[in-house]
């Protein structure tokens, strides 16, 4: 019991610590001071009234997602049909296949983020930022897709395939009636991931970007200077999501294990 | 009997990675040789000029060992903190240990500029300046999750069977952590490692707004070259820090193996 | 046979497999399999795992490209047409049944692909409640998969197959993954379909008894090779070779020699047998099966055998012994109980000795060169082109009167339907169905045998004649024995 409670009270000094910056943020978001100052707290909503009305940070915002979205949907596509080739190889093809994969994942982000610079230098585009930046961002979603829908591929039974074609499915329908909808919790997980890496990125948009930005670069561009408000809310912003949306995934998480419990 | 070569009417299983290896060797293979290329190359003809620059030139080498020296030191505080935070997780009987658990990983979804926003602002209030301890408080504060699952996983992971064998076997607690529990958790520690020593040696951002000029990093300096287009010079510094992952990557993969083995009471 | 015989044949057939072969890489994993598989027939393809019987199943359903060799479906070519298009229908081992799809619309998941004619929603429905009703499965169709048990998600899978009305219903070992005593009623469920339904089944399995139990005819299948093909009475009480014996039931293998016609010798004694045809002292295999030997008393006068009981068990419902008598381990079956280390005596009837070639491919005949090139075998003379001997002092001709071994393998003897287009004439008195081949004995009026290897279907007691090729008669010195 003693353990126990030695081990609580450093965890929860951790996780204020951890905690802290960001709860803190949120607690200044409401505060109408130019700067953070434990001495002067003014209640308002200021700050999340300049962050809707910033357009640089609102686009910034839409960027992000936008670029995320596409880029997660887009590697759950190609990492879908590239596990299905996957499971045909060969043992030794299918090693080099998933070295291969692993690579982007090895490497340091920079080192990835520099080598496409030079990638693109080569290829002489400049100022295409989207086209760039969407490339580049499937890339990072890539890797991890394929690792998440690999394993839910191989468990599945592979007659089944085969059945829906036995039972005159031409191997096209056969792949999105029976196999794509048993793949779909992967394929969800898989974007999911993909989605939060390329929402975390910094290096790899911040090189290639041509101007472009996400909140990664916004916030990089007031390293130097005094950050406006506005940055505030937008962490604040950002937190509330993610907590909203956590809170939901673990209800429904919640929900489904009741209901394939009840129907045993 | 004549042999012929069946028809491949089952070749579709390779257009379906057809996209796949085209994307990856466009963004991946091809980058990479470029990478090397600029590196040995300059204006079409073979030079070491770049890699003579990085080992002798004065800054380069100091950032060199600067980067290892933080990054090490950066990464054994991670681990030492989240060591006891997963064994605690995993062996103390928490109820909801899981809920814990997603507490930690949760910051992981905030984007980790706006995270360190947060933490920089914090210091500025309470009145930390920028440089070493911010740096390295930093990157603890920010890569710490990662230290922890691994570790947690590989814990949890370890059958309740051995820590109550060696107990029954007559060990006291102290002889179940380290004979047992210790030596069973080297691989997570192992990962936990790789996982924060990785982007800690590589970082630019963390460096940039957390250090002064006293704590410039590879990253940095990949960074600064790139915006001048030295692009032999960055080149060499990816390659430095490509081969300082694959390193790192063989020796936490080689220690894990001997940890677990060295397991066992005596 | 007739012309008109052999076409008759072809319209009862509704799977012909020719010269079929698959190889993996480097391994052959179905060597030449020719098969005609009849309208209506319960068939099964029987034999020990990695023999190939299921790829050649997965080639009939089209899973699998043969690297050589056509299969019929009803007289059309249908070896290079996607799974998808032929008119067959699988049963897996594992089910394969969709899980995101409830029982109905698994069981109507093909009825709902057919394009001509399109099935109105009505017409699936009533079809899919039928074979519902067929599987014994009526109120199940809104059920989830997952909430059924193994047999029933057997049953589902049967009729998901069976709704599409195919020609030919393939099953892959589908009682598998069942409990011994699902396994016994789903073999009585799958008779009863095949009755009430008619469609051709072909079952493939490694369950020698589930074959014995369900078909009408088995094909026993070895290393990608058909070792027989008969009805299970016929595979059991004759087993064609070693194999096709040890793995149907237990049985004793010996080897021994055919002395003569009903007489045969085995273990140092002579014992009087139904087997006849076979060569003067041709060595053969012997198989009896355990449930054939009798214990008697060791004083008994009938006894043949004499030996000691080694071991003895209870099998439920009849004793397993194991009984050392000139020093083979005979297994017996039988209901009494013998105690450990007793004397007996055995007694087997002579028509329960079962006599099989053994697989030997050659004939040989030990003769005496009649000319450089020619020879006398069974009274008729023929050439070689073998005439060559190789000596330490180079290449020399045979002279006359050499003593020779002729050799001439079982494929290299031509069956004519007329006699005098032959070399020499006799009778057929025994053809065995291999598969790919008829294995048959033709003694020559001289009392000499040939053992032809032939694709044609030969009835026994044909007035045949045989033609061999001079190139295909190897021909070498031999010592004479003294006996000569």
């Amino acid at each position: 019991m003693k353990k126990k409670i030695i081990y609580a009270s450093f965890i929860f000094l951790v996780i204020a610590l951890v905690y802290a910056p960001i709860l803190m943020l949120v607690a200044f978001s409401f505060s109408e001071t130019r700067i953070m100052q434990t001495d002067n707290f003014q209640f308002g909503f200021g700050t999340w009234r300049d962050l809707f009305q910033n357009q640089r940070i609102m686009s910034a915002l839409f960027n992000t997602i936008l670029i995320a979205t596409l880029s997660a949907a887009l590697a759950v596509i190609i990492a879908t049909f590239a596990c299905m080739g996957i499971i045909k190889m060969k043992r030794r093809a299918q090693s080099a296949t998933m070295i291969l994969n692993q690579i982007p994942f090895i490497n340091a982000t920079i080192v990835t983020a520099f080598s496409l610079v030079l990638l693109f230098a080569a290829l002489g585009i400049f100022n295409a930022g989207y086209f760039k930046l969407i490339l580049a961002h499937t890339l990072i979603c890539l890797p991890i897709s394929v690792l998440v829908i690999l394993p839910r591929l191989r468990s599945m039974d592979q007659n089944m395939f085969e059945a829906a074609q036995d039972l005159g499915a031409p191997p096209m329908h056969a792949m999105f009636s029976v196999v794509i909808p048993q793949l779909m919790p992967a394929m969800i997980a898989a974007f999911l991931l993909g989605f939060s890496l390329s929402l975390d990125d910094f290096i790899i948009t911040q090189f290639n970007n041509d101007g472009v930005h996400t909140i990664s670069t916004v916030v990089y561009s007031y390293t130097r200077i005094p950050p406006p408000r506005e940055l505030r809310a937008l962490g604040a912003l950002i937190f509330g999501l993610v907590l909203v949306i956590l809170i939901f995934v673990n209800i429904y998480l919640g929900k489904r294990r009741k209901k394939s419990e009840v129907n045993r | 009997m004549k042999k012929n070569k069946p028809k491949t009417r089952m070749s579709y299983k390779f257009l379906f990675a057809l996209p796949f290896f085209i994307f990856m060797i466009m963004m991946v293979v091809v980058p990479l040789s470029l990478l090397f290329f600029y590196a040995f190359f300059e204006d079409g003809s073979f030079t070491f000029a770049h890699i003579q620059y990085f080992f002798t030139d004065s800054v380069s080498v100091r950032i060199l060992f600067r980067s290892l020296g933080i990054a090490l030191l950066a990464t054994v505080i991670a681990i030492l903190i989240a060591f006891p935070i997963a064994l605690g997780l995993a062996t103390a009987g928490f109820k909801r240990s899981h809920t814990i658990l997603m507490l930690f990983i949760m910051p992981m979804w905030i984007n980790l500029l706006l995270r360190s926003f947060a933490l920089r602002e914090l210091f500025g209030i309470i009145g930390v300046e920028r440089g070493l301890f911010a740096l390295v408080f930093a990157i603890v504060l920010d890569y710490l999750p990662l230290a922890i699952i691994p570790i947690y996983v590989v814990i949890s992971g370890t059958s309740k069977k051995y820590i109550e064998a060696s107990q029954d076997l007559g060990a006291n607690p102290t002889q179940v952590f380290t004979k047992t529990i210790l030596p069973l958790s080297v691989p997570g520690i192992m990962a936990a490692f790789l996982l924060v020593f990785t982007p800690a040696i590589s970082t630019y951002f963390l460096v940039q707004y957390f250090g002064d000029n006293s704590t410039r990093m590879l990253g940095w300096l990949l960074f600064q070259l790139n915006i001048n287009s030295e692009f032999g010079r960055a080149s060499v510094i990816s390659i430095a820090l490509l081969i300082i992952v694959v390193l790192t990557i063989l020796i936490t993969n080689r220690l894990s193996k001997r940890g677990n083995k060295r397991g066992g009471l005596w | 046979m007739t012309k008109e015989a052999v076409k008759k044949k072809n319209l009862e057939t509704i799977i012909e497999l020719k010269n079929l072969v698959k190889v993996f890489g480097k391994q052959t994993v179905v060597d030449d399999i020719n098969l005609k598989i009849k309208k209506g027939e319960f068939v099964t393809l029987l034999g020990p795992s990695g023999c190939g019987k299921t790829t050649i199943l997965r080639m009939i359903a089209g899973f699998e490209m043969p690297s050589d060799g056509i299969i019929y479906l009803e007289g059309t070519d249908v070896t290079k047409i996607p799974p998808h298009k032929r008119n067959v229908n699988t049963v897996f081992q594992k089910y394969a049944l969709f899980p995101h799809l409830d029982v109905f619309n698994n069981i109507a998941y093909g009825l709902k692909l057919k394009t001509n004619p399109r099935l109105s929603k009505a017409e699936i429905k009533q079809r899919v409640d039928e074979k519902l009703k067929l599987v014994g499965l009526a109120e199940y169709g809104h059920r989830d998969i997952d909430s059924l048990s193994g047999g029933q998600q057997q049953r589902v899978a049967i009729a998901r197959a069976l709704v599409m009305e195919p020609r030919v219903l393939l099953l892959d070992e589908p009682l598998g993954a069942l409990d011994l005593k699902m396994r016994k009623e789903m073999q009585l469920e799958l008779r009863r379909m095949h009755r009430e339904i008619g469609i051709t089944f072909i079952y493939v399995t490694h369950d020698q008894e589930e074959a014995l139990t369900m078909s009408d005819t088995i094909v026993v299948i070895n290393d990608g090779l058909i070792q027989q093909v008969g009805t299970p009475k016929q595979i059991y009480d004759k087993p064609v070779n070693a194999f096709v014996a040890n793995f149907i039931g237990e049985s004793n293998i010996l080897g021994g020699t055919m002395l003569e016609d009903h007489k045969v010798k085995f273990l140092g004694q002579t014992f009087r047998c139904d087997g006849k045809g076979f060569c003067k002292n041709q060595p053969v295999d012997i198989v009896i099966r355990p449930e054939d030997i009798t214990i008697l008393s060791v004083t008994d006068k009938n006894a043949e055998l004499k030996g000691t009981v080694i071991s003895s068990t209870f099998m439920g419902t009849y004793y397993e012994k194991a009984v050392l008598a000139n020093d083979y381990e005979f297994t017996i079956q039988s209901v009494d109980e013998v105690k450990e280390g007793t004397e007996v005596g055995l007694t087997i009837k002579p028509g329960d000795i079962h006599i099989m070639s053994m697989e030997t491919t050659i004939n040989e005949y030990e003769t005496y060169m009649t000319g450089e090139d020619t020879l006398e075998i069974s009274g008729v003379y023929f050439q070689t082109a073998h005439a060559i001997e190789k000596t330490e002092t180079g290449d020399e001709p045979f002279k006359k009167g050499d003593p020779v071994t002729a050799r001439i393998a079982f494929n290299h003897v031509e069956i004519v339907d007329d006699e005098n287009d032959g070399t020499i004439g006799g009778y057929v008195t025994q053809s065995i169905y291999k598969g790919s081949y008829y294995n048959v004995n033709v003694w020559t009026d001289n009392d000499t045998l040939f053992i032809v290897n032939t694709p044609y279907e030969w009835d026994t007691d044909d007035r045949v004649g045989l033609i061999i090729k001079p190139e295909n008669i190897i021909v070498e010195r031999r010592e004479e024995t003294e006996e000569e």
